[in-house]
């Protein structure tokens, strides 16, 4: 997968507005290193709607009228995580460039499996819905173990999850899609689902996290 | 032994896929496949009894997930799966049953959470049990972390006398997905005496073909080979994979050519895989790989065979260097750690790591430096210290193969270090000293050396991993020392077939100039077959006389290293007194971020102003007014973080020159910082830190994922005044509040702050903190109010 990371987005992720040359620099050098490195690896398996113990009225919101879905989970690797625990080292500000230039790659890989699952799905004249994350709305993430469990992560994708449900390597992404003979939309993203919404940095600064 | 001497003496046949096996047998996904063996013992047996009639000779139980991790809260004790396992293997008539061990299912830190310890005892009740219901083999397999496989190989050897099987997953990249190559594995793993090693699942035997090679080319051990059937098919959930019983069977001679001996099947692979592959096998003839006399260390993504100069920088050590001992009374890992990245900048190929100080735990702190270097520096360490306890909670929890430095002549050190040698499968470097100190003549020396060597023999360590150390001696007190010490090196690489090793600086201590003596002198000892010089790589003229050295040897196909590094002229230093009138100041450099610039400035100051009124009239009101603009709006958080690492490079400078002059530096207030347990976000905290020790405040960072009894310990110990604390998740705050909880309750008086993207005003008020920090500047005012 060739990723082609958006240097906007990279530096509204390090919390930067304005003009200066040296940060649009640091940023630019952080995506050719992140695209140097990253080894993006997905998996993605279509289940039933009770292939996994959903909890909480937004995902079931997100799913309804669908009689399917889609597990999708991705990674950028180990080598991502490494690097910038390096480069805290030697420089705080690229550490912070690496970080959110990480955080923009890891978007653009579920985005491009998103588009591969569509294509899929839509050869066969099916509709598919956005990708909604354990995290966002009422969705609880300990919901993480069962999502790698069914499809098999640790051993596909080398993908693991803390004892407190965080993905390890750190710069990785799990969502559920739904799936259905009509056109759907889903419950969607945003700040209006986003259970931080109340004291986002982003949206204090009129902005949004990308979510 | 009957599983030792049989895979000595022919081929051993695993099976193949359970999980494949299972599915056809109607498991749902997702589901943990272990607990058939509870509810549906029957099925268990008959796939093991389908392989054994296809020609499997060791059957491997249904206990991949059997650990406490996975199998938690599946409703039984992993006893009893493991019990019930093994009895259904052995109910099929297989020869062998090996138990199972698969990763446990979290990534150990520093990429997860879990700490080496534990995944210690996670294996070692698995093996336990599995050994108590007498199994013929521990088999460990589609292991990712080199680090994971040691604990679970320690497990095994240390609690059993079972043969130990081992083997990873790889890429098609050659590598693991933590970055593994098949040659640190091999090394890591044959060094702590498993019986056979080798490569399963992931891939097909054609794309695993390039890895096996590479395995095979260090591989002094049976090897084994359990491949997918080939590539899964991409339609992502369905579970067929692309080769036939027959094409898997095809690629069998192509393994037997490079040794291997032991052959199974993993995903997809079928009885009848394993009854074609036995076809094969049955009409070749059993070889033996031969002892490949690897000399070689790693880490857990880098292997460096000592096959020519192997650079080891010295600069770990605190001997003669104030700061350095300095940074070790202070717990300040972060200065330590910056020597090492220093000298893996400059070329090093290995670190020394000395960290022997009168006053500091050296148990502890070289633990703690090891394990800090490896999770940012790939290079291999060496250990340096005699003193076993010292070395071996280190060697313990070191990802890959060390080298340790040093055991000498005396008994007492041989019969000290030389185990621990032996069992984790480590280099070592031998003094050829003994009770009667250095021995004058390099006969004596070289009698030492033999002694070393044999007694080396009796543990099984042979000679390619000794590094015999000549001793340097300083050639204005011993004229005739360097003569002897050359002559005494080579002899000892002829004679004994061991590796060479020196700290080459001793050599001119007393004379000015040194580094021309030492860099001539690297010179001659490489010349004379030196492998290892203990030097300063960040010494331009020692690098180049490594780096002249292998041009001359043919060791730098093409040039292409000198060239590289020779081509553009070195720039000459600038006089750092000459103060151009375009130099920015301090409060400039600090603004625009120009970290030379604020150095020199500083520097330029120091000439004619007290250090202290350096930091407070200049560099603190600097800061001060980018944290204003930063308030403000003005600049945003990449420029804050810019301008505090220029300004660090300030007080580095101020750091240097009060060692240097042995001036007091001001009692500086203490700040522990920590990311809470559970929590392993760190960059937010790691910020913090940065800007806040440009203040002045001495940063005890206990990083991410830490116990509240830490945080606690650490405060009342050292009585701190201010705690930051940080969580990121939602989930993670409960652990915050537990923390506050327990200061409280224990205590502690002083302050806390904190701070994390869901945190709220209100929420930190709620918990009992004292500051709730939206930013790294909002910290450093939490800080001056608690200390005004």
């Amino acid at each position: 997968m060739t990723l082609t990371l958006d240097r906007t987005e990279v530096l509204r992720y390090m919390g930067h507005q304005g003009d200066d040359t040296h940060i649009t620099e640091t940023a630019d050098w952080a995506i050719q290193r992140i695209t140097e490195i990253a080894v993006p690896r997905w998996k993605w398996v279509e289940c039933d709607l009770d292939a996994l113990p959903l909890s909480g009225k937004d995902i079931r919101r997100h799913l309804a009228g669908c009689d399917r879905m889609v597990v999708l989970c991705a990674t950028l690797g180990a080598a991502v995580d490494r690097e910038i625990r390096l480069t805290e080292h030697r420089s705080m500000l690229r550490a912070l460039a690496l970080d959110a230039a990480a955080g923009d790659a890891i978007e653009k890989v579920c985005d491009a499996v998103e588009d591969e699952i569509r294509l899929h799905f839509g050869q066969a004249g099916r509709y598919v819905t956005g990708r909604y994350s354990p995290g966002y709305g009422d969705l609880p993430i300990t919901i993480q173990p069962d999502i790698l469990t069914l499809c098999d992560t640790a051993r596909r994708i080398g993908l693991s999850v803390t004892q407190t449900n965080i993905l390890t390597p750190r710069k990785s992404v799990t969502a559920l899609l739904g799936v259905s003979s009509h056109p759907v939309n889903g419950r969607g993203r945003g700040c209006g689902t986003c259970s931080l919404s109340a004291n986002c940095p982003y949206r204090k600064r009129g902005t949004h996290c990308g979510a | 032994m009957e599983l030792k001497s049989h895979i000595s003496a022919d081929f051993l046949m695993l099976d193949g896929g359970m999980g494949t096996m299972l599915m056809e047998a109607g498991m749902p996904a997702g589901s943990l496949p272990e607990l058939m063996n509870l509810t549906h013992p029957e099925i268990i047996t008959d796939i093991h009894r389908q392989y054994v009639e296809a020609g499997t000779d060791m059957v491997i139980t249904c206990t991949f997930g059997a650990n406490e991790k996975k199998a938690a809260g599946c409703g039984h004790e992993i006893e009893e799966i493991i019990t019930a396992a093994v009895a259904n293997a052995r109910a099929s008539g297989a020869k062998f049953v090996a138990l199972d061990i698969g990763p446990i299912g979290e990534l150990l830190a520093p990429t997860g959470t879990l700490e080496f310890d534990e995944a210690y005892d996670i294996f070692a009740r698995q093996i336990k049990c599995g050994a108590a219901c007498g199994v013929d083999a521990i088999y460990i397999e589609t292991m990712t972390d080199l680090l994971e496989v040691k604990a679970a190989v320690l497990a095994a050897r240390e609690l059993t006398d079972l043969p130990v099987f081992a083997t990873l997953t790889y890429e098609a990249s050659g590598r693991t997905f933590l970055g593994v190559p098949p040659e640190a594995a091999a090394l890591t793993l044959q060094g702590l005496g498993v019986s056979a090693i080798g490569i399963n699942c992931s891939l097909g035997p054609k794309e695993i073909l390039p890895i096996a090679k590479r395995l095979s080319a260090v591989s002094s051990v049976p090897m084994i080979i359990k491949a997918n059937a080939g590539l899964p098919d991409t339609a992502s959930n369905t579970l067929s994979y692309d080769i036939t019983p027959e094409d898997f069977a095809h690629y069998v001679p192509d393994y037997l050519d490079l040794g291997f001996t032991i052959f199974g099947g993993c995903c997809g692979t079928t009885p009848e895989y394993i009854r074609q592959m036995r076809a094969v096998i049955e009409k070749a003839e059993f070889h033996l790989p031969g002892d490949k006399h690897i000399a070689a260390l790693c880490s857990g993504t880098r292997y460096v065979p000592i096959d020519g100069v192997c650079v080891i920088g010295e600069r770990i050590n605190p001997t003669g260097k104030k700061r350095f001992k300095q940074a070790l009374l202070d717990h300040d890992i972060d200065y330590i750690i910056d020597q090492g990245m220093e000298q893996a900048d400059a070329g090093a190929h290995i670190l020394d790591v000395n960290v022997g100080l009168p006053g500091i735990d050296e148990r502890e702190m070289m633990l703690e430096v090891t394990q800090e270097l490896q999770s940012v520096i790939d290079l291999p360490l060496q250990l340096d210290s005699n003193i076993p306890e010292v070395l071996e909670p280190s060697l313990r929890r070191y990802n890959g193969t060390p080298m340790i430095n040093s055991v000498n002549g005396e008994d007492a050190s041989l019969n000290s270090i030389l185990p621990l040698v032996a069992k984790y499968g480590t280099m070592v470097v031998g003094l050829t000293l003994d009770e009667n100190g250095i021995p004058p003549t390099a006969e004596g020396r070289v009698a030492i050396a033999r002694k070393i060597v044999s007694r080396a023999a009796e543990y099984g360590i042979p000679p390619e991993r000794i590094a015999i150390d000549c001793l340097t001696l300083t050639v204005s007190a011993e004229p005739a020392g360097a003569m002897n010490t050359l002559a005494a090196l080579r002899t000892v690489k002829e004679e004994l077939g061991v590796k060479t090793c020196l700290g080459v600086s001793n050599i001119s201590f007393g004379l000015p100039q040194r580094v021309k003596v030492n860099s001539h002198f690297l010179a001659i000892a490489l010349e004379n077959g030196l492998d290892f010089p203990i030097i300063n790589p960040n010494v331009p003229e020692m690098m180049q006389a490594v780096d002249v050295h292998n041009l001359l040897h043919q060791r730098d196909p093409g040039s292409q290293h000198y060239i590289e590094t020779y081509a553009v002229p070195v720039e000459a230093p600038t006089n750092p007194k000459s103060s151009s009138p375009d130099q920015p100041d301090v409060r400039t450099a600090i603004l625009k971020g120009l970290g030379e610039d604020c150095a020199k400035a500083t520097r330029a100051l120091l000439e004619t102003t007290d250090a202290l009124d350096v930091v407070s009239q200049h560099l603190i009101p600097a800061l001060d007014m980018v944290g204003d603009l930063f308030e403000k709006d003005k600049i945003f958080l990449p420029q804050l973080i810019r301008s505090a690492e220029c300004a660090q490079q300030g007080f580095e400078v101020i750091r240097a020159h009060m060692a240097k002059t042995g001036g007091e530096a001001p009692k500086a207030d203490k700040v522990i910082l920590a990311t809470v347990k559970g929590d392993i976000h760190d960059i937010g905290k790691n910020i913090v830190k940065v800007v806040m020790e440009n203040y002045g405040y001495q940063m005890i960072d206990l990083g991410r994922d830490v116990p509240p009894e830490t945080v606690v310990d650490c405060a009342l110990k050292q009585d701190v005044k201010l705690v930051g604390l940080s969580a990121l998740m939602t989930t993670t705050l409960g652990a915050m509040a537990d923390t506050i909880t327990l200061l409280r309750e224990r205590g502690y008086t002083g302050k806390v702050m904190v701070g994390g993207a869901v945190l709220t005003p209100d929420y930190a008020e709620s918990i009992g903190a004292d500051f709730y920090c939206r930013d790294a500047k909002a910290s450093v005012d939490a800080a001056r109010q608690t200390f005004s």
